[in-house]
C-alpha cells in the first residue's frame, strides 16, 4: 500500500477542510478524527474494506506464487491498520486472526517447494509482527472508544452546566420584577391602611404593580422566543428592535459583568426580512462571547460596543467590538467551525450556529481584531427586496 | 436635600430603577423618609 494513501486513510481529519454538505455524525478524540456520512454517500462504506480484501489477496497471491526471500506477509499488517479504519475490536482481531492464517496457509500451499531456513524465520517474524500490530490496534481502538466516551460525558456536564447557568440567569431577570410587584403590592396596602386612605398613592402603587408583572411577562416571552422552535419563520424585521430587545435581555448579565454598553443604532436602515428569534440568537451569541472575553481584562476598560449600519451591498451591517482578549493565539478561519473552541468548558457551537443562521439569511459573519485590542464580530444581511421596493 | 425633621431616614441603594421605585413608594406609605441611589458611590 503506498504511503501516501495510508497517510491518507489513517491522518485525523483537520478541521476547516470540509467541502460543503459534510454532515458530522460522531466525534472522537483519537486518531479517527471527524467521521461523516459523506463516507458513505461515496461508497467510501464499502471501498475500504473492498479495497483491504483486495489487498489482502494480492500479498496472498504473491506469498504464495513467488519465490521471493522476504517476508512478504508483513505486509499483513497493512491490513490489520486498514481494519482499523471500518472495524471494531472485534474486528480487528478477525482480521489479524485471518492474516496469520493466509500466512500459515501460504506457507502450507508452498511447503512442497521446499522449507529453507530463511522461509522459517520470514514466517515467523511476520507471524510476530501482524500479531503486535493487532494487538496494539486493538489497543488504540480502546482508547479510542473510551476517548470518545470521555467526550461525550464531557458534552453532557457542559450543556447541564450551562443550562444551570442560564437558568439562574433568567431566574434573576424574571425576579426584579417581581420583587417590585410585591413591593408595589405591599406599598398600596400600606396606602390603602392609612387614616384616611391615599387612593391616589395606592393607585400608582397599583399601576406601578401591573407594569411590573408585564415586564415579568414580557421577560418570559422573550426566553420563551429564544428556546422555541429552530424553524425559519422569516418576516419584515426591523433590526434595531431586534438588537434593542436582546440586550434588554442581557441587561443584568452586562451589569454583573461591569461591562461599559455603547449602541451606535443608525436610523436609517432598511427593513429586512428574517427571522427575528434566530437573529436574536446570532446577537445574543456575539454578546455574550464578548462579555466573556472581557472578563478577564480589568473592570474599567470593559467596553461592549453594538452598532447597526448600512452596509455596501444595500443591506444592514451589525457589529459586536469589544475590548476582550482579542485573538492571539487563535486562528480566525477556524472560529466559525463547529466543535472550534478556546474556552476550557465550550462546545464550540456558538459562532459555527451563528454562521449557519446568517447564512441562512443570505448574509455573511466575520471576525477581525480590534484597535488597540479584543474583536470585532460583524454579520450582514440583505435588505428584503419586496419590503423596501 | 435631606429633610430635618424627626423623622428616621431610610436610604435604599439599589441598582434597578423599578425597586428603587417601589421601594421609595413602600417606604413613604409608612411615613418615613426616603433617599434612593443607583449606587453607593
Amino acid at each position: 500500500m503506498a504511503p501516501p494513501l495510508l497517510k491518507a486513510i489513517f491522518q485525523p481529519a483537520k478541521k476547516g477542510t470540509f467541502a460543503r454538505g459534510f454532515v458530522v455524525t460522531g466525534w472522537t478524540t483519537g486518531a479517527g478524527g471527524i467521521r461523516s456520512q459523506n463516507l458513505q454517500a461515496m461508497g467510501g462504506a464499502f471501498f475500504l474494506p473492498l479495497t483491504t480484501a483486495a489487498l489482502a489477496a494480492a500479498i496472498f497471491a504473491v506469498d504464495t506464487i513467488t519465490d521471493l526471500e522476504i517476508a512478504v506477509p508483513v505486509f499483513y499488517t497493512a491490513i490489520v491498520l486498514l481494519s482499523f479504519g471500518f472495524c471494531k475490536k472485534s474486528g480487528i482481531v478477525f482480521v489479524g486472526v485471518g492474516c496469520i492464517a493466509l500466512t500459515l496457509l501460504s506457507d502450507l500451499l508452498t511447503a512442497n517447494t521446499g522449507v529453507s531456513e530463511a522461509g522459517v524465520i520470514n514466517t515467523a517474524l511476520s507471524l510476530l509482527a501482524i500479531t503486535s500490530i493487532t494487538f496494539l490496534a486493538v489497543k488504540i481502538q480502546s482508547s479510542k472508544m473510551a476517548a470518545s466516551e470521555a467526550q461525550s460525558q464531557l458534552a453532557h456536564v457542559v450543556r447541564v452546566t450551562t443550562l444551570g447557568e442560564l437558568a439562574a440567569s433568567i431566574a434573576h431577570e424574571v425576579n426584579q420584577p417581581l420583587a417590585a410587584a410585591v413591593i408595589n403590592g405591599n406599598a398600596c396596602l400600606e396606602w390603602l391602611a392609612a387614616h384616611p386612605p391615599n387612593f391616589d398613592e395606592a393607585r400608582r402603587a397599583v399601576v406601578l404593580l401591573v407594569e411590573d408583572t408585564h415586564r415579568a411577562s414580557h421577560i418570559l416571552a422573550q426566553v420563551r422566543a429564544l428556546t422555541k422552535g429552530s424553524t425559519s419563520e422569516k418576516g419584515p424585521l426591523d433590526i434595531n428592535k431586534t438588537i434593542l430587545a436582546t440586550v434588554a435581555l442581557l441587561d443584568g448579565e452586562i451589569q454583573r459583568s461591569e461591562v461599559s454598553l455603547q449602541t451606535q443604532l443608525s436610523n436609517d436602515l432598511p427593513i429586512v426580512d428574517g427571522d427575528r428569534v434566530q437573529l436574536q440568537q446570532v446577537i445574543l451569541n456575539l454578546i455574550l462571547n464578548a462579555i466573556e472575553a472581557m472578563s478577564l481584562v480589568a473592570a474599567g476598560s470593559r467596553d461592549l460596543v453594538i452598532s447597526s449600519a448600512n452596509s455596501d451591498s444595500k443591506g444592514v451591517l451589525i457589529s459586536v467590538q469589544d475590548s476582550g482578549a482579542g485573538f492571539a493565539g487563535k486562528n480566525l478561519d477556524c472560529i466559525f467551525n463547529a466543535f472550534y473552541t478556546t474556552k476550557p468548558s465550550g462546545m464550540g457551537m456558538g459562532l459555527a450556529i451563528s454562521r449557519s443562521i446568517v447564512e441562512n439569511h443570505c448574509g455573511r459573519i466575520w471576525a477581525t481584531p480590534n484597535s488597540p485590542r479584543g474583536a470585532v464580530f460583524q454579520f450582514t444581511l440583505p435588505m428584503g427586496q419586496e419590503l423596501n421596493a | 436635600m435631606i429633610e430635618n425633621n424627626d423623622k428616621p431616614v431610610v436610604f435604599v441603594v439599589d441598582d434597578d430603577p423599578h425597586i428603587r421605585e417601589a421601594l421609595h413608594g413602600l417606604v413613604r406609605s409608612i411615613r418615613l423618609n426616603v433617599y434612593t441611589f443607583a449606587t453607593t458611590e
